[in-house]
């Protein structure tokens, strides 16, 4: 029995962190142009504020929230307004977009700084991270000022920083741990006081004693914050099993982390969280992992949103002979992408290209052999076999009475399938036939 | 229609001949007025005396019932259950009528209504319906619907490589599908599997 905390089932895929996680975060050139889609999050899409022709500047909120659950938009370069129109996202839906062309000077707007932070109160916490346009950055995308307004019936007493970057290949969150240890802090400070909570925790996967250690120290002064290593397994980082993991508790069928008093928010969210507060500064760039064996110079990068991923992929010495298949986020929830044209956007965590060799076909899948290798690792404790056979028969009711929409999509039953079949795609398929 | 009434015929008898029993013992025991309770009780004499009274009750509603199916009748042509017999029984309203029974009604009595409109059922149950109605059946070309873009998988092009579930409906969460052209048929063929009469095939 190891010391370190963990959930139950899951799998052990090859992390292949090697990669990129020695690589600093560096800061990607300006492009030339930004393609921002008003719909980067969960809930509704922001309005444009601007029209073809409008002179903008770095910050400026280029669209505006339509209802509780959404987030404004911002631009990340100054320039010009050169279209507004439907263009390809990373998730693969076509999304109206605001297309800015870079005027080459960078210039801000005024951020309204706030030096002394901690008095402000709750509410104002909140105004000022709904205003940002901050929203889960671990690839769900969910607002955050949402998250951090839980129904008065629902007692949050934790706060959970997920630092754990169960996905191979994505070291992103662990660069920002390693370099940016205090601000993480910081920021998770900030969350716990607009939700009044007493207890910090961060959970962090063994595998990078780095950013554990780095934590550790920014951590040394706080009472009521714990580090805790976790044990290095895939989903990991899923938001109920770093529940399970660190508070021991079970987030019901159906339920959400705070029906079990937690909150749980990425490194990436507490870094942007502060300085929102801090600086007010808006969420206009993030740090995206670019790597993979089809990318020549993997690298860490802080990209502005709106980045095109061709861009990106440039500035790291583009892609290897024989690169197969690019992936937006990681490999186990990742994207495939069709086009390298699509943003890089608030959940964009990394953008991953397989060479050849890495790649695995499931183009070949046969018919369920009822081995049950799936049930052992299914992090839910659903039963991923039947639910496919189900969605592949067409029998999406009774998928949905065994707890389909329980399912994360984490992907742990296709990675074990020997049968090869798309189990995270019968997953989708049958949720897009039966309302939840 | 034959069926439920034979149906009920049996139950009013069973339920007519149950009581009769009870009845016919009841006053041949001697329980009610004006008789004398007897001690011994001849079995032989009952039974007699039930079959008799059973007979007779029973030979006035069996009348009584008879009477009223003739009476009350519905007159239906014979042609009609015959026609509705070889339809496809899609109900798909592709003859213009609200289900096949209507139709088999219509062309059985309407001189106007064609034989051939059982668009399901295919030139087989056209003839059927023909040879039943004594219509003539006028040879008709059959009417396919076909993609007008011709762009079947051999022309258009494909933005990218599709791999997973077979099906248009998984297909389409994948990007909107891997056509080129985001109208076009995306070719998995989910229709095709739909279709329980064979309307629908993928040839391209």
């Amino acid at each position: 029995m190891s010391k370190t905390a963990t959930f139950e089932r899951g799998i052990h895929p090859k992390y292949h962190k090697e990669l990129a996680s020695e690589k600093s975060i560096a800061r990607a050139a300006l492009p030339d142009r930004i393609v921002v889609p008003v719909s980067q999050h969960i809930g509704a899409p922001a309005k444009p504020e601007v029209v073809i022709g409008d002179e903008v500047k770095r910050g400026q909120v280029i669209g505006s929230t339509t209802g509780f659950v959404s987030s404004p938009i911002h631009s990340s370069i100054s320039g010009k307004v050169i279209a507004i129109a439907d263009f390809p996202t990373s998730v693969g839906k076509m999304v109206q977009s605001i297309v800015i062309e870079s005027d080459g000077k960078d210039e801000p707007v005024v951020f309204n700084e706030n030096p002394d932070y901690a008095g402000l109160s709750p509410d104002d916490i909140k105004t000022l991270i709904k205003d940002a346009g901050i929203v889960g950055m671990g690839g769900a995308a969910f607002p955050t000022n949402v998250k951090l307004s839980p129904p008065k019936e629902k007692r949050i007493d934790t706060v959970i920083i997920n630092g754990a970057e169960c996905e191979p290949y994505l070291t992103a969150d662990h660069r920002l741990m390693a370099e940016h240890p205090k601000e993480v802090v910081e920021g998770l400070k900030i969350i716990m006081k607009s939700l009044g909570v007493k207890e910090g925790h961060i959970g962090i996967e063994e595998n990078k004693p780095d950013a554990i250690e780095a934590m550790r120290s920014a951590v040394a002064c706080e009472t009521d914050i714990k580090i805790w290593p976790l044990e290095v397994k895939y989903p990991q980082g899923a938001e109920k099993m770093l529940i399970r993991a660190i508070k021991g508790r079970e987030v019901p069928s159906k339920g959400l982390p705070m029906d079990v008093g937690a909150v749980v928010q990425n490194v990436g969210t507490a870094l942007a969280v502060y300085e929102a507060v801090r600086f007010g500064k808006p969420l206009i760039e993030r740090v995206v992992t670019i790597t993979g064996t089809g990318i020549k110079e993997p690298a860490n990068m802080m990209v502005r949103i709106g980045t095109l991923m061709s861009d990106v992929i440039e500035q790291c010495g583009g892609l290897v002979e024989g690169a197969v298949k690019v992936i937006s986020g990681g490999p186990m929830m990742g994207f495939a992408q069709w086009t390298l044209d699509v943003p890089v956007v608030k959940g964009t965590s990394g953008i991953l290209v397989m060479a050849h060799d890495e790649y695995v076909s499931s183009d070949e899948y046969s018919a369920c052999i009822r081995c049950g290798s799936c049930i052992d690792v299914c992090p839910m404790g659903l039963n991923p076999s039947i639910l496919s056979i189900y969605a592949e028969k067409g029998f999406f009711e009774d998928a949905k009475e065994n707890n389909l929409f329980d399912c994360f999509e984490c992907g742990s039953c296709a990675y074990v399938c020997p049968a090869k079949r798309p189990m995270v795609q019968f997953m989708r398929l049958a949720k897009s036939q039966v309302k939840p | 229609m034959i069926d439920l009434n034979n149906r009920v015929k049996i139950l009013v008898f069973i339920v007519t001949a149950g009581l009769l029993l009870f009845c016919s013992s009841a006053l041949y025991a001697g329980v009610g007025g004006g008789v004398e309770v007897r001690e011994t009780v001849d079995l032989i004499e009952l039974v007699e005396f039930t079959a008799v009274f059973l007979l007779g009750i029973s030979a006035v509603f069996g009348m009584g019932l008879a009477f009223a199916a003739k009476k009350f009748a519905v007159k239906e042509d014979p042609r009609v259950d015959q026609v509705s017999d070889v339809l496809a029984h899609a109900h798909c309203g592709a003859c213009g009528f609200p289900g096949c029974r209507q139709y088999a009604e219509q062309v059985v009595l309407n001189p106007d209504v064609k034989p051939t409109l059982c668009t399901p059922g295919g030139e087989a149950t056209a003839e059927a319906v023909a040879r039943i109605t004594g219509k003539v059946m006028e040879q008709t070309e059959p009417r396919i619907a076909r993609v007008f873009c011709q762009g079947g998988c051999t022309k258009s092009v494909r933005r990218f490589k599709y791999e997973g579930v077979k099906d248009c409906k998984a297909a389409i969460l994948a990007s909107g599908g891997d056509k080129g052209c985001i109208y076009g048929c995306l070719g998995y063929g989910s229709c095709e599997r739909a279709c329980p009469f064979g309307a629908i095939s993928m040839n391209d």
